[in-house]
């Protein structure tokens, strides 16, 4: 126990014992409490962005369209690699590898950004054949490169 | 260690002491440590805890797909996307085989309970909007505040379903009046370079 002797070198010793039995109960009941409610896994969302393309609601506004929506910035990922479509220019960036070179997507989409920079909307279309999380990477590189309105196309790339 | 009634008493009590001849000895058990170590796995274990009441369940082991730029989970319908079945709010409602073998992207078992609970979550808005007004114009105090994303839908789907099959779902959510939808994803940490797992 913590505990404090005072007095001096005349009369009686004093010793001032401090009670830590009910803080260790505190502590203990606190760590089982935040032990069983913890959430130790962390899920968070990525969000799709509102896009005018999408289907309209009778209650809604209608959509404003984004800034230089006319410029087309469309991102196909296909089982050889990912195109990229800036305005009228087209670049394959074919696989590295077993590996999809999300490195120079990541590289065009900030160049599409240096050029366009008050354009936020991008559409990106998915083959058929491929697994979702291909879909969700896709969708991270463009919002990491400041795309923050995707949209999802239906049909194939 | 021995319990005592608290209070005062002398450091170096006789519980070990031997009776009869020979040296005394002593056990001080040290309570420091132990509370040093209490003290630090409460601070680590309040700073990991989550005041978010979203939680979302797995009713079946589910990999998430990881990403980088996401955003803290909104309280929404969970739609939950696993490797053979589809639930709405743990409740299934189709197979991923029906989903692979239909020809139509509406899947129509799907829709129809979405509608269902799309329409109870509308309802449950509306009262809650009516009761909000009430408190108002009663100058009662104010309740928590209307859910305004009733249309919101979150896809939790396994990171290995085929992309066709997820399509198909979102084009059901869609058509069954749905509003936004957002994707369940793990938080991947910041990397110099981003990492591809096949």
């Amino acid at each position: 126990m913590a505990e404090i002797e005072a007095g001096g070198s005349r009369g009686r010793k004093v010793n001032v014992e401090l009670n830590l039995v009910p803080f260790i109960d505190l502590m203990s009941v606190l760590i089982t409490f935040l032990l069983l409610s913890a959430v130790w896994v962390q899920i968070n969302m990525i969000q799709m962005g509102t896009s005018f393309y999408s289907q309209k609601d009778d209650q809604s506004p209608p959509p404003v369209p984004p800034p230089f929506s006319e410029i087309v910035l469309k991102v196909d990922v296909k089982q050889a690699g990912y195109v990229i479509t800036v305005g009228k220019s087209v670049m394959s960036l074919p696989n590295q590898g077993v590996e999809f070179d999300d490195v120079g997507l990541l590289a065009q989409l900030q160049k599409a950004k240096v050029q366009y920079p008050d354009k936020v909307d991008g559409v990106l279309s998915v083959g058929d054949e491929l697994p979702y999380e291909r879909m969700v990477f896709a969708m991270d590189l463009m919002l990491k490169a400041g795309f923050p309105t995707i949209s999802l196309a239906t049909g194939n790339p | 260690m021995a319990i005592f009634k608290p209070g005062e008493r002398h450091r170096y009590h006789n519980i070990l002491k031997r009776r009869g001849k020979g040296r005394s000895i002593t056990a001080v058990l040290s309570l420091t440590a132990m509370v040093d170590m209490f003290t630090v796995l409460v601070i680590f274990l309040l700073q990991a805890y989550s005041s978010d009441p979203v939680v979302l369940v797995n009713p079946e082991s589910i990999n998430l797909p990881k990403a980088e730029q996401t955003k803290q989970l909104k309280p929404a319908a969970v739609v939950t996307v696993s490797k053979e079945n589809i639930y709405i709010e743990k409740v299934q409602v189709a197979t991923m085989e029906e989903v692979r073998a239909s020809v139509d992207w509406i899947l129509p078992r799907m829709r129809d309970e979405l509608i269902k609970l799309l329409q109870a979550k509308k309802i449950e808005y509306d009262s809650q909007i009516r009761n909000q007004v009430q408190s108002i114009i009663g100058n009662e105090p104010s309740q928590s505040p209307p859910q305004l994303d009733w249309k919101k839908i979150t896809i939790q789907a396994d990171k290995d379903v085929n992309y066709l099959a997820v399509k198909k779902i979102m084009y059901t959510i869609s058509s069954a009046g749905a509003g936004q939808i957002n994707f369940a994803v793990m938080k991947k940490e910041d990397a110099a370079q981003p990492s591809v797992s096949e």
